[in-house]
């Protein structure tokens, strides 16, 4: 079964791939876009942490870790649920979500994996480098920690792909909510920053509600070997709540689906 | 061509339409409005590190103002022309606005300034609403209107310029696209959208000072919150006039070039 | 012979929201709106062998394409029984989904930019067909639809009727046993039309697949399809043979005949409907019973140089399936 849904992944990836013309100047333009950003993010948290010591409890190779872990999001974003979730609305208005669920493979798995633009990941590679450098100018990097961090982040992405999936499954009723991706995006830029360098309500909100905290500051804490049990349990525990949310609202709006289109 | 005569009736006409398009396809306005609040953030985490200290000589009460600030100049001059031009240069249909009697050009300033006039409403109630939360003088920004309109119409001329001429390299460029994220990153850090200009280094400050990004972004909010004056203002003053005028006639440049090589090529 | 497909009393409502006067036109009218049932299928019962080649005929709306999407799984009925090869549709088995296959004529489902190669070996990987059995099919069904070179180009640059070739070709990759086909020749040009009936016919024969077809073209259905099912309005009003629905409703032919001079009217009238005269050519109808007798005399009586005469036709027999409720 699940060397089956591997065997259909790579079929996935490799005929999104073939799909798209220009695919080494993309990847060119997108790794010289990413380092010239983040040439730019270090000018630029030098400049802050010159003024100030801490920011939130956290110093400049921390913040730039969150810098990284965000470049990850990013990518992911990018490579992956952009180019596939987001064509979910579009799917709806066409009609051709109706092929994709006479197929026989999960439909959530489908529609999440539909499309997958490779040349994206750049971003997605030069992000774990610049974590990895935090960390060593840390001293924190080892085998221990590198393990915790990409525990930590495959938990961070459950979450953060619980959520655009959420956002993406309202366009079956609402067609025009296609812009809802602006939100993820403009998390993105929050998530660079430590929780803890918000006002104490904005703190519980990204908390809590929009899990900013986990998704970002949870992986990079790990990284540093600075996380508590707790808080790992915590991240687990709201992982495992929001891709079950997810999947029963999809589920969800399959059955909606079914009862309207015509 | 059209004669000067007739271009205030048409001048009026575009934007209504513009003003009407916007109105009706509102979901544009989502994504413009969502994606705004970023600056918003970044108040609140300078707001929390300066509540007991001054740092490069802001006050909190100035970090409010600032990025209050950032958010509406960043908002009321929000250029996506690059997106126009690539399509239409790459689709073949800016024949059919090369065929009317006035510049392209001038449409697509029309569709921005359409636009802008409905957004405006929402940014100044926003900026508003903000300065009366933290206890900010509105009194004392409104005396500064004034001059504030002049530095944020050079502004949007410049920031526009800089976009109009990375759409322009849709003439010789397949993907002229992947350059928007570079000039947006620059935009961000060296506009002043995460910490203002000021508090730069001495050392490279001077030289971020120049660059068209501060002198659309950073230079017209200090403008309007009073941050800046005397010889500063009219050197500042002084950069976004060189940079209006460079990129004005960059942009000609590109675009008589650019022309050339689109009906030689018959795309 | 085992039973395919079976429908009881299968009904489908579709809720609708509808602003008060037909205009949504500010934010609050999107509070204030109605909710209105639309019946697009009513009651319906049938059943079908395996191997079978049914037709479905109706207008607009009646409640074909709602039905063939309630028989694929797409769409869940409101309420009735259903069963496909054993199975609820609508619980999306594998098993089920990998039985069937859906072509719908106006959307398509290969990749615009690849070869449509490269669509067959996506389809075998979801599909689970094994790398070498999937060329084998590829290579089999390319034969029968005569369509060698085109699964190598772009799709994007193939003309309406390869690319029809090669949906088909896609959805039968998986040898389903039903098939379910939404106008799949529309707007094809007749040479392709042709070829795709005749790949259908065979294809059932070879294989004993199951079809179940709608079309708007006469000509798909009656050369494809014994039986037939008509819709009107979600509700069934024929369900059998094709010859019997055409004799049901057409009784009288169409005859054209030529004379090497001048007729009257009132002469040619007695034997039936004069619908067109001239001075050397006549349209007559003439009623079924008694055909045979009555050209008889016609060639007998009248100096007849050429005369033809139209089979009562499906096309001529539908419209009067529906008609008379019409005018109710």
């Amino acid at each position: 079964m699940m060397l089956r849904t591997l065997k259909v992944l790579f079929a996935l990836i490799r005929h999104s791939m073939l799909a798209e013309l220009e695919f080494r100047i993309n990847a060119l333009t997108n790794a010289l876009n990413t380092v010239v950003g983040m040439l730019l993010a270090l000018y630029f948290l030098d400049a802050m942490f010159s003024e100030i010591g801490m920011l939130g409890g956290w110093n400049l190779y921390q913040v730039l870790a969150l810098f990284g872990v965000a470049l990850i999001l990013e990518g992911l974003l990018e490579v992956w649920l952009f180019p596939s979730l987001h064509a979910l609305s579009e799917q709806v208005r066409t009609g051709d979500l109706d092929y994709l669920l006479v197929r026989p493979v999960d439909s959530q798995f489908l529609v999440s994996c539909s499309k997958i633009s490779l040349w994206e990941m750049p971003r997605v590679l030069i992000g774990a480098a610049v974590v990895i450098y935090a960390m060593y100018s840390e001293g924190a990097l080892g085998p221990g920690n590198l393990m915790a961090f990409v525990g930590l982040m495959v938990v961070g992405v459950a979450i953060f792909y619980s959520l655009f999936l959420i956002t993406c499954t309202l366009s079956i009723w609402f067609v025009k909510i296609g812009d809802v991706w602006i939100i993820s995006y403009t998390l993105m830029e929050i998530a660079r920053f430590p929780v803890t360098a918000f006002p104490q309500t904005v703190r519980t909100v990204l908390t809590f509600l929009v899990p900013v905290y986990f998704v970002s500051n949870v992986p990079v804490s790990a990284a540093m070997g600075l996380v508590e049990w707790q808080v790992v349990v915590g991240a687990v525990c709201f992982a495992v709540a929001f891709l079950g949310l997810s999947r029963v609202f999809w589920l969800f709006a399959l059955r909606s689906y079914s009862s309207a289109s015509s | 061509m059209a004669t000067l005569a007739s271009w205030p009736g048409i001048a009026r006409r575009l934007i209504r339409t513009s003003v009407l398009v916007t109105v009706v396809y509102r979901a544009q306005l989502f994504v413009w409005l969502i994606s705004g609040v970023a600056p918003l953030f970044m108040m609140m985490i300078w707001w929390e590190l300066s509540r007991d200290k001054l740092i490069g000589g802001y006050t909190a009460s100035d970090f409010v103002a600032y990025f209050l600030g950032i958010y509406l100049v960043r908002q009321l001059t929000a250029v996506w022309v690059i997106f126009v031009l690539n399509d239409e240069i790459r689709q073949g249909t800016l024949s059919g606005r090369l065929l009317k009697p006035i510049a392209p050009f001038w449409f697509h300033v029309s569709e921005h300034l359409g636009q802008m006039l409905v957004r405006a409403p929402i940014v100044v109630a926003v900026f508003c609403i903000g300065t009366s939360l933290f206890a900010i003088d509105l009194a004392s920004i409104a005396w500064r209107i004034p001059i504030f309109l002049a530095s944020l119409v050079l502004a949007w001329i410049i920031i526009f310029h800089i976009y109009y001429c990375v759409g322009l390299l849709a003439f010789w460029m397949a993907n002229s696209l992947a350059l928007d994220a570079m000039v947006w990153s620059m935009y961000t850090v060296l506009g002043g959208m995460l910490i203002p200009v000021d508090l730069f280094p001495d050392t490279s400050r001077y030289l971020v000072a120049m660059l068209p990004f501060s002198a659309s972004l950073d230079f017209p909010v200090k403008v309007l919150i009073g941050k800046v004056t005397g010889a500063d203002l009219i050197y500042g003053f002084a950069i976004q006039l060189f940079w209006a005028t460079v990129l004005v006639a960059f942009r000609r440049g590109l675009w008589r070039q650019g022309l050339k090589r689109y009906s030689g090529a018959g795309i | 012979m085992s039973k395919a497909i079976e429908l009881s009393n299968i009904s489908k409502v579709y809720e609708v929201y509808r602003a008060r006067d037909g205009h949504s036109r500010s934010f609050l009218e999107y509070f204030r709106r109605e909710k209105a049932y639309i019946p697009a299928v009513q009651d319906v019962s049938f059943s079908i062998n395996a191997g079978e080649v049914v037709g479905f005929l109706g207008g607009n709306g009646a409640g074909k394409t709602t039905t063939l999407k309630m028989l694929s799984g797409i769409v869940r009925p409101s309420s009735g029984r259903l069963s496909v090869l054993g199975h609820d549709p609508f619980k999306r088995r594998a098993q089920f989904l990998k039985s069937i296959a859906l072509v719908m004529g106006q959307k398509q489902q290969l990749t615009w930019d690849l070869p449509a190669l490269e669509s067959f070996h996506l389809h075998g990987a979801i599909y689970d067909i094994p790398a070498i059995e999937c060329r084998r099919r590829i290579d089999e069904l390319c034969a029968f639809l005569s369509a060698g070179d085109i699964i190598r180009r772009p799709v994007r640059k193939l003309s309406l009727g390869e690319r029809m070739k090669c949906e088909l070709i896609l959805s039968l990759l998986h040898r389903p046993s039903v098939l379910f086909l939404d106008e799949p020749t529309i707007g094809l040009d007749l040479e392709m039309q042709v070829a795709i009936r005749k790949f259908l016919g065979d294809y059932n024969k070879q294989f004993g697949a199951t079809i179940i077809l709608t079309s708007h073209y006469m000509a798909d259905i009656e050369a494809l399809a014994n039986r037939v099912i008509v819709l009107d309005r979600g509700r069934v009003v024929f369900d059998g043979g094709r010859q019997a629905l055409v004799k049901a409703h057409v009784n009288e032919r169409l005859v054209s005949l030529r004379f090497s001079c001048a007729v009257r009217a009132e002469d040619l009238s007695i034997y039936g409907e004069l619908i067109n005269l001239d001075s050397e050519s006549a349209e007559l109808l003439i009623a079924e019973d008694q055909f045979a007798s009555t050209v008889n005399q016609l060639l007998t009586r009248f100096p007849v140089t050429d005369i033809s005469i139209q089979s009562p036709s499906l096309e001529q027999a539908f419209p009067r399936l529906l008609l008379p409720k019409e005018h109710v």
